[in-house]
């Protein structure tokens, strides 16, 4: 096999040489993964169109703008690990764009059961009646959890520890493996809501065991001016070769070239011919798209990419109760509340007009569900109801509020991919990211190290894009796994 | 401490396994976990008892909550009602609208297994006509990878269908490697009943089908060949007990419908109960004191209360997660309410001028298969009276229906037909309208039914049912026929049970 390409040096450099034999290649969406592959190929001489069903780039980044002021909501992508090298050279190095951090932990924030609050500062396991076993009572939560992870922890440090990971842990869900470690579930009721586990129990042990291991929370930033500005950033180079409002309906393979068939709003349908074919969409759009060629392993994990639904809610207030009355400047206070989460985001903010924005309710799955059927005015209404039992503030100082739900987002098809038991492991995994002829796939669920996160969908559509400049076919470069 | 030891039950060998004793054809014995004085209850009643009569107020007029309130009433208890919609029976939703004169179709339940007995009694005790609903008609589609070939050719050519199978697996059919994996439990349930179901649940709760099958060593294209064929594929990752249940339970074996549709049934209770039911009550809080139960509900002109001895909760988890509780459940009950799994699904329905299926490839009912995002073709009852019918031209689970509820109407429409065209090209000639109900998007119900994920048994059920204070659960989340109207009225029985035999305070 060949050495693995470095997908820094790639983003930073560019595609290697001149493209001697330009292309015409289609990107489908213009979100992270399809303006990162339409940068390197324009940029090494190829010729790119991208189709975008909505009538805006950045797809799952997508910036609310309808607040007092210069306020804004993150209603997608919203804080951005320093750790994730690929997107932090776009956003600094390529499009130096102003960042500040986003504190994930503020020990000023809640944690609210049972009808009662308890700051985290405050926090012990006897807050709240969890009737642990005595082999758990007195412990530190993070003890607990650690104990239990420990086989893991071990695992990681080995060389190779990664790629043991998944071969030995990825049948595990969460759940399961929690279970295994003989944690009581009462301990488990104490973790869901403290560590905020209870939408990740049925799902893969080794993903969510890698984002807590490599504490992808622990050092986060946001974009000063909004995530959108991320994506628009791409619009100088890649606009005029965008068509927006184009639905992708059909894309057809031919021994040379590719026919990409789309719709637009109105139902005229229009087609477009090209050398190859980058597909960024969601896995789960897919499935209302016909594809000529793709075989039945591609389509078996093209319909069993599972995506998580998830909502957000934010609010806007008269004034920062929060800040000014609980001394809360970020992070998280979590409830048993049908709201789960409640993000205090750094992001968004403008002192000026005196007011302020928080995510009023983040919740995912089961817990999103709860939302999802009510017309926006019962979401609000509703989530204000729960916001006023931990903060009776809310209700007196509230003006607005908007929702976005993932779940019903068509275009979207979801908050993100999420691995479940035996997913990582590749027999699944390289149907995954295989490209199939002149069709290839790059979005945030090929990768295994980032994905959800925009660095997945870049790092895959940096292989993506070097394997079409570099004439490869059916197989994609080699490239190093690493957070 | 090490919990259990995950991949240790699985060898078959270690079971007494007699491949082939019992078919799937076959009804299954009674393995039912309906008491026979419940199942009684439809002709007799509840068991008398002097006491005096309770006010009783029931929230949600599905099945459930309706048989609860009968059941009660017929006992001299004093029932409320309390339906947020302008009609009763929740997830039975038979659509007359927006259909031509006589035509109707199931947006909800539509059929009932022979084995499930307290649904057949509620039906003889309002003397509905039943009928076969046609469930495996060799006659019927199978198609997949573009192929277009009979139920009976894809089982007598396995090698025909698009699946990469290992050596062991090839030539055999999905059923065949079903009972391979399975057979041995089938065999323990038929000779232990109920105490097999203890051994089933306490050793393979921790499994969803996926990761049974993959620790049974089959291969990605067989779980493929086996999901796909039976619409399990977006179910894959519940847990393996739910598919167990319905399998060696029989829940699709010899079934039946009403004739004039489901709805029939819960407009049979409502007949005894229009004096009981108050329509268009959304129930926003529930409080309960040493005395009482108070319930709020608010109507489009105002807000209201109801008092009462004891209440009846019968509306979803889903749903029950947004009633505000005043004096807080227990934390064992709001956990169960929380993380309690919902399935979505969506269902597309067509009206056609011409029943093309029957005259062009001789198939009256059953069901088409297919991997296009529709899955699942179900062909109505024949009806020698008209050339009409309403086709369901497709019925999906999980996140296939969440996508098809992300759609509006029209365009679901639309790709439904373009998907249904490629199995029966002449559709869009005798195509003549449509309707759709996705049931995750339904305020009322937000989510299809219940289905466990793994673990979920073991660590919620009982706190799924039991009573909190004056207040009980009905609904088939509260018992363990989900998504069936079995359940639906096991839990409402039991419920109703618990009221009538609770003594006086």
């Amino acid at each position: 096999m060949a050495s693995p390409i470095d997908l820094l040096g790639v983003l930073r450099d560019g595609l290697p040489g001149r493209a001697t034999e330009p292309r015409h290649v289609v990107i489908v969406g213009a979100g992270i993964a399809g303006l990162t592959a339409g940068l390197l190929l324009t940029e090494a001489g190829h010729r790119v169109t991208i189709l975008e069903a909505r009538n805006r780039l950045g797809g799952r980044i997508y910036t609310y703008r309808g607040f007092a002021g210069r306020m804004y909501g993150e209603f997608g992508a919203m804080r951005f690990p320093r750790q994730h090298r690929l997107g932090q050279h776009l956003i600094h190095e390529r499009f130096g764009l102003a960042t500040t951090p986003f504190g994930m932990e503020d020990q000023d924030t809640l944690i609210h059961l049972g009808g009662r609050s308890v700051r985290r500062s405050d926090f012990t396991p006897e807050s709240f009646d969890f009737a642990l076993p005595p082999g758990e009572r007195g412990r530190p939560p993070a003890d607990i959890l650690r104990d239990a992870m420990q086989p893991l922890i071990d695992l990681a440090a080995e060389p190779g520890g990664w790629e043991r990971l998944i071969e030995r842990y990825d049948r595990y869900s969460l759940l399961g493996f929690l279970l295994e470690r003989g944690v009581s579930e009462p301990a488990i009721s104490l973790l869901g809501p403290v560590f905020n586990l209870e939408g990740r129990l049925h799902f893969s042990l080794v993903e969510w065991f890698s984002h807590w291991h490599e504490d992808v929370f622990g050092d986060l930033e946001f974009i000063v001016d909004g995530a959108d500005t991320l994506a628009d950033a791409f619009a100088p180079a890649l606009l005029r070769e965008t068509r927006l409002g184009a639905e992708v309906q059909a894309i057809e393979q031919h021994p040379d070239g590719v026919v990409v068939h789309w719709r637009d709003g109105v139902g005229a349908m229009a087609a477009v011919q090209a050398d190859e074919c980058l597909v960024t969409v969601p896995f789960v759009l897919l499935r209302h798209m016909e594809i000529d060629g793709l075989d039945p392993d591609k389509w078996f994990t093209i319909r069993n990419v599972y995506y998580g639904r998830a909502h957000k809610i934010f609010m806007q207030f008269s004034r920062p109760w929060w800040a000014q009355d609980y001394g809360i400047t970020h992070g998280v206070t979590v409830t048993d509340l049908a709201i789960r989460n409640v993000v205090y985001t750094p992001a968004g903010q403008d002192p000026d007009t005196g007011r302020g924005v928080i995510i009023a309710s983040y919740a995912w799955e089961q817990d999103s569900m709860a939302y999802s059927m009510l017309d926006e005015g019962a979401r609000i209404a509703q989530a204000l109801q729960d916001l006023a039992k931990i903060h009776p503030q809310a209700a007196s100082t509230f003006e607005f509020g908007v929702s976005h739900d993932w779940a019903l987002d068509r275009h979207g098809g979801g908050i993100g991919p999420l691995f479940r038991p035996f997913e990582m492991t590749s027999s699944f995994y390289d149907d995954v990211v295989r490209p199939v002829g002149r069709v290839w796939f790059a979005n945030d669920a090929c990768d295994r190290r980032a994905r959800r996160w925009i660095e997945g969908a870049i790092a895959a559509a940096v292989k993506n894009a070097y394997a079409i400049h570099a004439g490869m076919r059916d197989a994609l470069p080699a490239a190093e796994e690493h957070a | 401490m090490t919990g259990r030891e995950r991949g240790a039950v699985l060898a078959p060998e270690q079971e007494a396994f007699a491949p082939g004793e019992i078919t799937p054809d076959q009804l299954p014995p009674d393995t039912t976990p309906v008491d026979p004085d419940l199942l009684e209850t439809a002709e007799e009643g509840l068991e008398r008892r002097h006491g005096d009569p309770r006010r009783v107020v029931v929230i949600g007029a599905g099945l459930a909550g309706l048989v609860a309130a009968f059941e009660l009433k017929r006992q001299g208890h004093r029932v409320t009602v309390l339906e947020a919609q302008l009609r009763v029976g929740g997830r039975i939703y038979t659509l007359r609208e927006p259909f031509a004169p006589g035509l109707y179709a199931e947006a909800g339940g539509m059929r009932i297994p022979r084995a499930h007995d307290l649904t057949l009694r509620y039906c003889e005790l309002f003397g509905l006509p039943m009928r076969p609903f046609v469930m495996g008609n060799p006659r019927a589609l199978v198609h997949l990878g573009g192929q277009r070939m009979t139920k009976a050719e894809a089982d007598a050519e396995p090698g025909r269908l698009p699946f990469q199978l290992d050596d062991r697996e090839r030539g055999r059919t999905a059923d065949d490697l079903w009972e391979s994996a399975i057979g041995h439990l089938r065999t323990m349930v038929a000779r232990d009943g109920l105490a097999a179901w203890d051994h089933i649940v306490r050793e393979y709760d921790q499994y969803s089908l996926y990761e049974f099958l993959r620790a049974q060593g089959w291969s990605n294209g067989a779980i493929e060949y086996f999901t796909v064929l039976n619409f399990l594929e977006a179910d894959m990752h519940n847990s393996l007990v739910e598919i167990l249940r319905e399998d060696l339970g029989g829940a699709y074996v010899d079934m039946q419908e009403i004739a004039g549709g489901m709805d029939r049934l819960p407009n049979a209770f409502y007949a005894q109960l229009e004096d009981e039911v108050r329509f268009g009550a959304n129930v926003f809080a529930l409080d309960q004191d040493p005395d009482g139960v108070t319930v709020h509900f608010k109507t489009e002109s105002g807000r209201f209360s109801e008092r009462a001895d004891q209440a009846v909760v019968s509306v979803p988890f889903s749903v029950l997660r947004t009633i505000e509780v005043v004096t807080p459940f227990s934390a064992a009950k709001q956990r169960a309410i929380r993380q309690l799994n919902y399935h979505a699904s969506t269902k597309v329905l067509f009206q056609v001028r011409e029943r093309i299926w029957e005259d062009e490839d001789g198939i009256l009912g059953g069901g088409t298969v297919t991997e296009l995002p529709i899955r699942r073709l179900n062909y109505p009852t024949p009806d020698p009276s008209t050339r009409r019918g309403v086709l369901l031209a497709s019925y999906t689970w999980g996140q296939d229906a969440l996508q098809w509820g992300a759609m509006d109407e029209e365009t679901r429409l639309e790709e439904a037909l373009d998907d249904v065209a490629r199995i029966h090209p002449r559709i869009r000639e005798v195509y003549e309208g449509g309707a759709s109900h996705a049931w995750y998007s339904d305020r009322w119900a937000r989510g299809a039914f219940a289905m466990f994920a793994p673990e979920q048994q073991t660590q919620l059920q009982a706190d799924i049912v039991s009573p909190e204070g004056r207040i009980h659960f009905a609904g088939e989340h509260c018992s363990l026929y989900h998504a069936w109207i079995q359940g639906a009225l096991e839990s409402g029985i039991r419920a109703a049970q618990a009221i009538h035999e609770a003594p006086a305070s």
